[in-house]
């Protein structure tokens, strides 16, 4: 019976490759949906640091990019105890985010760019750079992912390249590594020269490494500090209520790719039930010589499987080829589609499921009404 | 030829509903068919003729009264049952042949037998007889689209014997042949009759086939009206 399930298919290539093509579209579909999914989790999960805290304004503890925190709060903050400290140095990174453009070779990029001292490295002990030194005035430090989020090849964002930014120049001089994280795409900048360019005395937000002190002792030092007018957040719980920020564009991207799948779901089933129906005779036939209705069904659904597999396996392919290349960037999030086990796995269920729900009506019409119509019709 | 009885029908009545319309094809049938017989059934269109055969085949089911088959009251087996039946003594020959398209002349043949169990030897032996039987073994590798009409009917006779069955029924086997090839096929089921002892009962609107049966029964409106006795040759 398998041959006879396996000519059945390559009978008619055209019918079986407008079916594996449907299914293949739904499929990847679902795929990318889920891989979407998955990397902004990821990104953002991996992102919070679940010792670190951040400082924000009040008002603003939503958005780091919104958020304003007197200079004069970088010193209140060092002086809170139990803060993480290295060769005298202690983990309090002040900084400044925001998305804007920057020149580079002529053209214009939209970026992410981060000013920040060498405390950075304090409170992100995950960061490591990978070529060049941290930079002075004048300098840059750029992600290694920082040429995919600005559209450019790689080797042409190096050490010794210049990025132009309101109407200063930059010297890139090393590069740095953030596995996992939002941060490998952004262009950090010396804070000075930031807060110079953009005129501001204030900073976005502070970011505390927590050594002996638990968190609720920096709430209770904003609390006490009320002419700072500062809230504490934990970082992970900040990049959860990013996650929660953006849920709408996931399922705005679920929404979408349910549709465009149901489309061509629709057409898989279509051309799934004309095939079948063009049988109807074949599987008359078959019950006549004393096949039963049982294995003719497996018989059906062996063929949709074999269809549906194929179908899987070109759009795992594809996936696996082209997700790691696909970067999506919103706001300060960056993150690449990630194909993850279970997804895969989910796929492989959703392609089986289908294999038997395109069968199903079809194989109801062909093998449910009496034999004798069945041979009559 | 053996005188003992395969099938009997008793009071067979068939009843289809359509809508508030009661159809009667068959009503109150009394017959019987002995083994190794060549049976011929005739009558106009909507005769009940097809029916007759559907039920003794087991494809279909009386509404009314008994089918006996080697003494076994078959006329309530579930569809499972009469799949199983249909798979042990059956052999079906269609008008239009009905061989899957996408197999070659061996592996129709072969199908039938993919229900029972047995090695692919046996099943290499039977198929070979089977074709060997309907002077078509030269054609086992080709596909139907490229055998003639008849060559496509001697397939589908030899999957009708393949199972070595008791009975095999024949819905007008040389409806859709031309003259020439219409005779050889009426004579090689005629042959199966009378030399593998097989019992062949055929649906025929030709007269002329009709002929080359023992004996034809004539239905009209579900009822036998006329039997015809023919001398065997």
């Amino acid at each position: 019976m398998f041959t006879y399930t396996l000519l059945n298919l390559i009978k008619s290539p055209v019918r079986t490759f407008q079916l594996i093509l449907a299914a293949t579209i739904v499929l990847l579909l679902m795929l990318t949906a889920g891989a979407f999914q998955e990397g902004m989790k990821q990104s953002l999960s991996i992102s919070g640091d679940s010792k670190n805290v951040i400082l924000l304004g009040v008002g603003s503890e939503e958005s780091m990019e919104r958020s304003e925190v007197p200079f004069s709060a970088v010193s209140a903050a060092k002086t809170i105890p139990g803060i993480e400290e290295s060769l005298g140095s202690r983990a309090v990174s002040p900084q400044i985010i925001f998305n804007s453009v920057v020149t580079f070779q002529g053209k214009d990029f939209d970026a992410i760019l981060r000013g920040i001292t060498p405390e950075e490295l304090l409170v992100y002990p995950a960061i490591s750079i990978q070529e060049g030194r941290f930079p002075n005035s004048g300098e840059i430090l750029v992600g290694k992912m920082a040429y995919q989020r600005l559209g450019i090849p790689k080797e042409n964002l190096t050490i010794g390249s210049e990025i132009n930014y309101e109407g200063k120049t930059f010297t890139i001089v090393g590069t740095f590594a953030a596995p996992g994280t939002t941060l490998e795409s952004e262009i950090w900048f010396n804070l000075n020269d930031l807060m110079a360019i953009t005129q501001r005395d204030s900073v976005s937000a502070i970011i505390l490494r927590l050594g002996d002190a638990e968190f609720d002792d920096i709430d209770l030092f904003t609390k006490q500090r009320l002419d700072l007018q500062l809230s504490a957040v934990k970082e992970s719980d900040y990049y959860q209520m990013l996650d929660r920020f953006y849920q709408p564009i996931q399922t705005m991207a679920w929404i979408t790719a349910i549709l465009i799948a149901a489309g061509a779901l629709f057409g898989g089933l279509n051309t799934f039930y004309a095939a079948l129906m063009s049988r109807k005779k074949e599987f008359a036939t078959l019950q006549a010589i004393g096949f039963s209705r049982t294995k003719i069904l497996m018989t059906i659904v062996g063929e949709s499987l074999f269809v549906h597999v194929l179908a899987f396996l070109t759009a795992a392919i594809i996936a696996l080829y082209l997700f790691p290349a696909i970067h999506v960037g919103f706001g300060s999030t960056y993150f690449s589609l990630s194909l993850t086990p279970s997804l895969i796995l989910a796929t492989f269920l959703l392609a089986f499921a289908m294999s038997v729900l395109v069968t199903c009506i079809p194989a109801w019409h062909c093998l449910t009404p009496p034999l004798n119509n069945l041979l009559k019709d | 030829m053996s005188k003992e009885t395969l099938i009997e029908c008793k009071e067979v009545t068939r009843i289809y509903k359509k809508g508030t319309q009661e159809i009667r094809p068959l009503s109150g049938l009394n017959l019987r068919i002995q083994a190794g017989e060549f049976l011929a059934l005739m009558g106009p269109s909507g005769s009940g003729k097809t029916t007759l055969l559907n039920i003794i085949a087991g494809i279909d089911a009386p509404s009314e009264g008994q089918l006996i088959f080697k003494g076994n009251d078959i006329s309530n087996l579930n569809r499972r049952k009469l799949t199983q039946f249909r798979s042990e003594n059956i052999g079906y020959i269609f008008q239009l042949y009905h061989l899957v398209p996408v197999l070659t002349a061996y592996e129709n043949v072969e199908l039938p037998l993919l229900t029972h169990s047995m090695t692919a030897k046996q099943r290499h032996e039977r198929v070979a007889k089977a074709l060997e039987l309907a002077h078509i073994a030269d054609r086992a590798d080709h596909y139907p689209r490229q055998l003639s009409g008849g060559q496509e009917q001697r397939v589908a006779i030899a999957r009708a014997l393949v199972t070595d069955p008791p009975l095999i029924v024949a819905d007008e086997p040389t409806g859709d042949l031309d003259k020439q090839s219409a005779e050889a096929i009426l004579i090689l089921l005629k042959r199966l009759c009378h030399e593998l002892n097989k019992t062949v009962v055929m649906v025929t609107h030709d007269p002329q086939a009709a002929e080359m049966a023992d004996r034809t029964l004539h239905l009209e409106k579900g009822v036998l009206n006329l039997e015809d006795q023919h001398v065997a040759s």
